[in-house]
C-alpha cells in the first residue's frame, strides 16, 4: 500500500519511517534540503534514532517536493506540518494543514487524510465542511521530542476521531506498524480525539508547572526544595518523573497546547486552564527578579536552546527569561554554539566558552551540564536533578 | 515499649490501634465519651474498617481522660490536635497542638513527641526554638480517606522530619510497629516533611480540579468525557488513578493544605496551587446551574457520607440550590435496604442530587444528577 506523508519534521519523519516498516511511503515537504536528505539516505533532523531507523527502511522510503508524486497512487495522506500558536487570533495557525489538504485531494480525492498534527478542538469538523471531503480523520500523535520514533513505534495508546469503518482502518493502520500488539486503539467523535491531545499535553504542563511552583516557594521559604520533591516521589499518587524544576515548561507543544485548549474553553467556566497557562509566565518572572536581585553586571546566558540534546531554539524558556531580563536592566552575553550569527536579540553570542565564563559574573542556565560544573558557585540554575 | 497517644481524633486513634498490637498504648485526650467507646473497643468514628479490628482484635490499650496517667513511664509520644482556620481571619489555629505539646515537653522534656497532625511549615522549628526541646520531631501520616487501616498497617513509605539519631529512633519505632518488613525510611528536615505532607495534598486537589474541569469541558461541548479521560489516562506518566470527577474535591485536608501553602506564601505567584480552590467554586456553580436547567419543582440531596466527615462540596451544591429557592431535601445517612424513609425521599424528588453513584439509586437513575464516569454501583 502507497502512504503519502505531509511534513519532514520530528513528528513526519516518526511517521514515515514507522510506516515504511509495512508500507511504500512517500514523504514531501517544501524545504528542499529535508527531501534531498531522504533522497541520499540521510537523516533531515537531528535525531539519532532516526538517523539509524532510516537505512532499515531505506527501499520502501522516498521523498519529493512534488506533492503530485506523493499522492498519486496513495491510499492514505498523513498531515504532520507544523501548526504553531498565533497569539493574534488565540488559535493554532492551521495554515499549513489546510494548503496540503487541498493540494492533495487536487492530485487524488480518493485519499483518506489522517491529521496528525495538533489541532483545535473542532478543526476537523471544519475542514471536512470547507473542503467537502469526508474522509478526513485526526488521530494526534503523543511523540515526545527527543524520543520521538520510540514512541512512534510503542505508542501507549491510539486515539483516532472517527467511531466508524474508516477509523477501524486507521486505527489497525496505526496499529499495525507499531511494535507492540496490545495498543489500545480508541475510536472517538473528532472533536473528542482532537481533545485528548490538548489535555494530555495541558495536564503535563500542569505537573511541571507545580514543581516549579514548589521550587519558587521553597527559594523564598527556604526550605530544600530536592528534599521536598525527592519526598514526594515516594508518594505513588504524586510519582517521580517531569518533577525537575526549570525556568519553564517549554517545547514544541506543552506551551501552545496549553494556549489553545484554554481556546478552546472559550465560555466554559474554568480556573485551573488558565492557572496553567499563566504560572509559567509568573515562573520566569519570579526568577527574573532573583536574578536581578544579585547586582551581577553581566549575565551570561548559558545556551538558547532548551537542553543539551535539543537543538531546537523555538519555544524555549530562556528566552523568554532573557526579555524578563531585559526588561529589568540587566545586561547578558550569550553563550550558544549553534548559532551562526553574532547577535541574538540585540545581545553579543559567544562561541568560545572560556571567554564567556570569564566575562560572565553570574551564568544563567535552564540545565546544568558538565562544563559548568567546576564554575557551580557562579551558575544560577534551577535543575536539581541533572534530568531532563 | 509503653506508647502514649494524645489526641482522640482518626490520625491518633489509628496509630493507637497500629501500636497497640505489639506495645502497651494508652491514649489520652478531653472526650469522656470517646474515652469510654475506646475501653469498651467501641470505635467512635465511622470508620468500619478500624471498628472492626479494634472489636476483632487482642490490643494492649486503654484509654483516659488523665493526661499524666497517660504519659508515666511512656517511652514514646504522639501528639495530635485539631488544626482549626480562624473564619474572621483566615488564619490557621494550632493553639491545642501548642498546648498539648508544651504539657508533654514539661514533663516529660526526654521523652520523643511526634508531631502527627499536618502543620504548618516552619510549625515544628519553632517549637523546638520556643521550648528548647531536641526531642520534638513532625511524622507526616499519608493514609487515604476511606483506606485508613490498610495504609496504617501498610504504609507504602515513612516520612521524617529529621535528619539525625532522634529521627532514626523514631523511624524505626514507627516503622517497626507496621507490617511492612522493610518500610524505606526517607529522612529530612522538619519543614521538608511538613512541606512534603501539603505538596502530597495540594498535587492530588490539582490533579482532581484537572480532571474535573475536563469533565466540564466535555460536558459543555457535548463530548463523551469519560471517553476522554480514559485516554488521556493512559499516558503511563499521567496514569489512571485519581481521575473519576465529582462535584469538587472534598475531604477535610485536601482543602486545608491549599490554605496553609496558600497563606504561608502569598507573596509567591504559585497559580495553579492557588487556582485549585476557585476551580472547586467555580465548578459547584456550574454544577448547581445545570441542576437547574432541569427545572425541579423538588431537589433531593443524597450524600450517604454524612454532614460530619467533611464533605464540603455537596454541602456547598446543596446551598447554592437552595439559594435559588427551589426545595430541597437532604437525605445524608446510608440507605438500608428498603428503607421507607429512603424509598419516600426517592420518590418525592424530581431530581436527585450525588456526587456518586450506588446500587440503591438505581432504580432511579434517570433521576440522578452524578458526574460519576467509573461508576461501579
Amino acid at each position: 500500500m502507497k502512504i503519502a506523508v505531509a511534513g519532514l519534521g520530528p513528528v513526519g519523519l516518526a511517521n514515515a519511517i514507522m510506516l515504511a516498516h509495512r508500507n511504500e511511503v512517500v514523504a514531501f515537504d517544501s524545504n528542499p534540503l529535508k527531501v534531498a536528505a531522504i533522497q541520499a539516505g540521510e537523516c533531515p533532523i537531528a535525531d539519532p534514532d532516526c538517523a539509524r531507523a532510516l537505512s532499515a527502511v531505506a527501499a520502501a522510503l522516498s521523498a519529493t517536493n512534488d506533492v503530485h508524486d506523493a499522492c498519486v497512487g496513495a491510499q492514505f495522506l498523513i498531515v504532520a506540518t507544523p501548526t504553531d500558536y498565533d497569539a493574534q487570533t488565540h488559535a493554532f495557525d492551521t495554515s499549513s494543514i489546510e494548503s496540503v489538504v487541498r493540494e492533495a485531494l487536487a492530485c487524488n480525492p480518493e485519499l483518506t487524510i489522517i491529521i496528525r498534527s495538533t489541532v483545535p478542538v473542532g478543526y476537523t469538523r471544519g475542514l471536512r465542511a470547507v473542503t467537502g471531503h469526508k474522509a478526513i480523520v485526526p488521530a494526534p500523535d503523543f511523540l515526545r521530542e527527543t524520543f520521538s520514533l520510540s514512541d512512534a513505534m510503542y505508542p501507549a495508546r491510539i486515539v483516532v476521531g472517527d467511531r466508524g469503518a474508516m477509523g477501524e482502518s486507521v486505527g489497525a493502520l496505526l496499529r499495525d506498524c507499531a511494535m507492540r500488539n496490545d495498543v489500545p486503539v480508541i475510536l472517538a467523535a473528532p472533536d473528542e480525539a482532537e481533545a485528548v491531545k490538548l489535555f494530555a499535553n495541558t495536564f503535563l504542563g500542569m505537573r511541571v508547572a507545580f514543581f516549579n511552583e514548589l521550587d519558587s516557594i521553597a527559594m523564598a521559604s527556604g526550605f530544600d526544595p530536592r528534599e521536598v520533591i525527592e519526598g514526594l516521589a515516594r508518594d505513588p499518587r504524586v510519582g517521580a518523573g517531569h518533577n525537575n524544576p526549570s525556568f519553564g515548561y517549554s517545547g514544541l507543544c506543552l506551551p501552545k497546547d496549553g494556549r489553545q485548549l484554554l481556546a478552546n474553553f472559550d465560555n466554559v467556566p474554568q480556573d485551573l486552564m488558565r492557572a496553567i497557562v499563566d504560572s509559567n509566565d509568573a515562573r520566569k518572572s519570579f526568577l527574573a527578579d532573583r536574578i536581578a536581585e544579585t547586582g551581577a553586571t553581566t549575565v551570561g546566558i548559558y545556551r538558547l536552546t532548551r537542553s543539551d540534546t535539543s537543538e531546537n531554539l523555538r519555544e524555549s524558556a530562556v528566552q523568554d527569561l532573557m526579555e524578563k531580563l531585559a526588561a529589568r536592566g540587566v545586561e547578558m552575553i550569550i553563550y550558544e554554539p549553534v548559532w551562526r550569527s553574532e547577535e541574538f536579540a540585540g545581545y553579543r553570542v559567544e562561541r568560545d566558552f572560556a571567554r564567556f565564563s570569564r566575562e560572565a559574573d553570574l551564568i544563567v542556565a535552564n540545565r546544568l551540564s558538565p562544563e559548568l560544573r567546576p564554575m557551580a558557585a557562579k551558575v544560577f540554575t534551577r535543575d536539581l536533578f541533572g534530568v531532563n | 515499649m509503653k506508647v502514649a497517644v494524645i489526641g482522640l481524633g482518626i490520625v491518633a486513634l489509628a496509630d493507637a490501634i497500629v501500636f497497640a498490637r505489639k506495645h502497651e498504648v494508652v491514649v489520652t485526650g478531653p472526650v469522656p465519651d470517646r474515652v469510654d467507646a475506646i475501653n469498651a473497643r467501641i470505635f467512635p468514628l465511622d470508620e468500619p474498617d478500624l471498628a472492626e479490628f479494634l472489636a476483632g482484635n487482642a490490643l494492649n490499650l486503654r484509654a483516659t481522660l488523665d493526661t499524666v496517667d497517660a504519659l508515666r513511664g511512656a517511652d514514646l509520644v504522639l501528639v495530635s490536635a485539631p488544626i482549626s482556620r480562624d473564619p474572621e481571619t483566615g488564619m490557621i489555629r494550632t493553639v491545642e497542638l501548642e498546648s498539648r505539646i508544651e504539657f508533654v515537653h514539661r514533663h516529660y522534656p526526654n521523652v520523643p513527641i511526634v508531631i502527627r497532625s499536618a502543620v504548618p511549615v516552619g510549625f515544628c522549628d519553632q517549637m523546638r526554638q520556643t521550648l528548647r526541646s531536641a526531642s520534638l520531631v513532625y511524622v507526616p501520616e499519608f493514609r487515604r480517606e476511606g483506606n485508613l487501616l490498610a495504609d496504617a498497617l501498610n504504609p507504602g513509605f515513612l516520612i521524617v522530619g529529621d535528619r539525625g539519631e532522634l529521627g532514626a529512633r523514631v523511624g524505626a519505632a514507627l516503622a517497626a510497629a507496621t507490617d511492612v518488613g522493610d518500610l524505606q525510611i526517607h529522612r529530612m528536615g522538619a519543614a521538608e516533611a511538613e512541606a512534603v505532607k501539603h505538596f502530597s495534598q495540594a498535587y492530588l486537589a490539582a490533579r482532581v480540579a484537572f480532571f474535573n474541569e475536563c469533565d466540564t469541558f466535555a460536558m459543555q461541548h457535548g463530548l463523551d468525557a469519560r471517553l476522554i479521560i480514559d485516554a488521556v489516562t493512559l499516558d503511563p506518566r499521567i496514569g489512571g488513578f485519581a481521575r473519576n470527577p465529582c462535584f469538587g474535591f472534598s475531604g477535610q485536608r485536601l482543602p486545608q493544605s491549599l490554605n496553609l501553602l496558600s497563606q504561608a506564601f502569598m507573596d509567591v505567584p504559585a497559580r495553579v496551587m492557588n487556582s485549585v480552590t476557585s476551580a472547586n467554586d467555580t465548578r459547584i456553580t456550574l454544577l448547581a446551574s445545570k441542576v437547574l436547567e432541569k427545572t425541579p419543582r423538588h431537589i433531593g440531596v443524597y450524600n450517604p457520607q454524612g454532614t460530619h466527615r467533611g464533605s464540603d462540596t455537596i454541602t456547598q451544591l446543596q446551598d447554592r440550590l437552595r439559594a435559588s429557592g427551589t426545595r430541597v431535601t437532604v437525605f445524608d445517612r446510608i440507605a438500608g435496604q428498603g428503607d421507607p424513609e429512603f424509598e419516600i425521599f426517592k420518590r418525592g424528588c424530581d431530581v436527585i442530587v450525588a456526587n456518586r453513584m450506588s446500587p440503591e439509586l438505581r432504580d432511579i437513575r434517570d433521576k440522578v444528577f452524578c458526574r460519576d464516569l467509573y461508576a461501579t454501583g
